[in-house]
């Protein structure tokens, strides 16, 4: 191996002390280069198909994630909206059994947040009308009693009030 | 010879091909150059043929099955190129494998980057009379170091007929050189 390496480090003075051959100038090195630019090119840049570079590649697979994740979302949330409606008709079924007039049932199935409404709802719709009409009936129990006779008098009297007062 | 296989592997590998080929460009032009040098005789042809070489080995190291070394691949590569060459331009300057004494010294004598004197002169005079056969070992085994064994692969003939051509050829150059003065 020694004696390859002193041999190529001889051979140019070898050639050009026994045959008279010279050669140019670092002639080795310019050869060395025109050899490598004959035979290495140089490397292109990748061509890639537009939509699928990394700049309009991401983006649109987020948008398309986006769209899904949407439409799922959407979806999700008008089943919630049936639930809704079926739970306030469940209310309103739940209500009618127990009797719409009986109030401390009712008032079980009405939010926290709309107690107060639902109590001056109350109050107008029932105490207030019934209080109405029960001075109304009064009215009409002593017109009708002018007609009932003396001795039945005390009886229809009690009778009637505790119907229309007390109830 | 290991630092070879290491090479070849490189130059096997797409990834590493092109800093192993210039690795292979700074271990064998130079004597690469030398043994086209040799069969084309002028530079400028030199220059081609060794270019068009290493095309060849760079684009072929693939087709390199490493049943001989790489560098009597190469050399086998470079001689077949110089033969090509000169058989291409046959008929433009007349000089072939076959060349004549006088053609070759022509050649030799227009060529800018020759300097010889009067021995060398002499000695490539005595070498262009050899046969073939002859000059082809004698230059391979003297200026190219090659042994007997790498010369036989490279031109495909045997060891035994390589070495008798070669002392032959000896002979008979000391014999022409005598003759001349």
């Amino acid at each position: 191996m020694e004696n390859s390496n002193q041999h190529k480090n001889n051979i140019s003075k070898l050639h050009k002390d026994k045959l008279g051959m010279d050669i140019p100038e670092d002639f080795f090195a310019k050869s060395k280069e025109n050899i490598l630019n004959k035979v290495i090119k140089p490397e292109k840049p990748k061509q890639t198909i537009f939509w699928l570079r990394p700049m309009v590649a991401y983006p649109l697979a987020a948008s398309f994630l986006l769209a899904i994740g949407l439409t799922f979302y959407l979806r999700k949330n008008s089943t919630k909206t049936t639930e809704q409606i079926t739970n306030t008709e469940a209310v309103k079924t739940v209500r009618s059994y127990f009797n719409e007039n009986d109030f401390l049932t009712s008032s079980l199935l009405v939010p926290d947040s709309d107690i107060d409404a639902y109590l001056d709802n109350y109050i107008v719709n029932n105490v207030v009308i019934e209080t109405e009409l029960s001075e109304q009936q009064l009215e009409n129990i002593f017109i009708n009693s002018v007609l009932i006779e003396d001795s039945l008098i005390n009886n229809y009297l009690d009778k009637s009030l505790i119907e229309n007062i007390v109830l | 010879m290991n630092q070879d296989v290491e090479l070849i592997k490189k130059l096997k590998n797409p990834k590493f091909k092109n800093k192993a080929f210039k690795d292979l460009l700074d271990r064998y032009q130079e004597r690469l150059y030398w043994h086209i040098r040799k069969i084309v005789v002028t530079h400028d042809n030199a220059n081609d043929v060794l270019q068009e070489t290493f095309i060849r080995i760079f684009n072929g190291i693939h087709n390199f099955e490493e049943k001989s070394a790489l560098h009597t691949w190469m050399y086998r590569i470079a001689y077949n190129e110089s033969i090509r060459f000169l058989e291409k331009n046959k008929v433009k300057s007349s000089v072939s494998i076959e060349q004549d004494s006088n053609a070759y010294i022509k050649n030799l004598t227009q060529d800018i980057f020759f300097n010889g004197n009067e021995l060398q002169l002499k000695l490539n005079k005595a070498i262009s009379e050899l046969t073939d056969k002859q000059k082809m070992v004698f230059q391979m085994k003297y200026f190219d170091d090659l042994s007997f064994h790498q010369i036989s692969e490279i031109l495909n003939i045997s060891e035994n007929t390589l070495k008798s051509s070669y002392y032959n050829a000896v002979k008979a150059i000391e014999e022409k050189i005598l003759a001349q003065c």
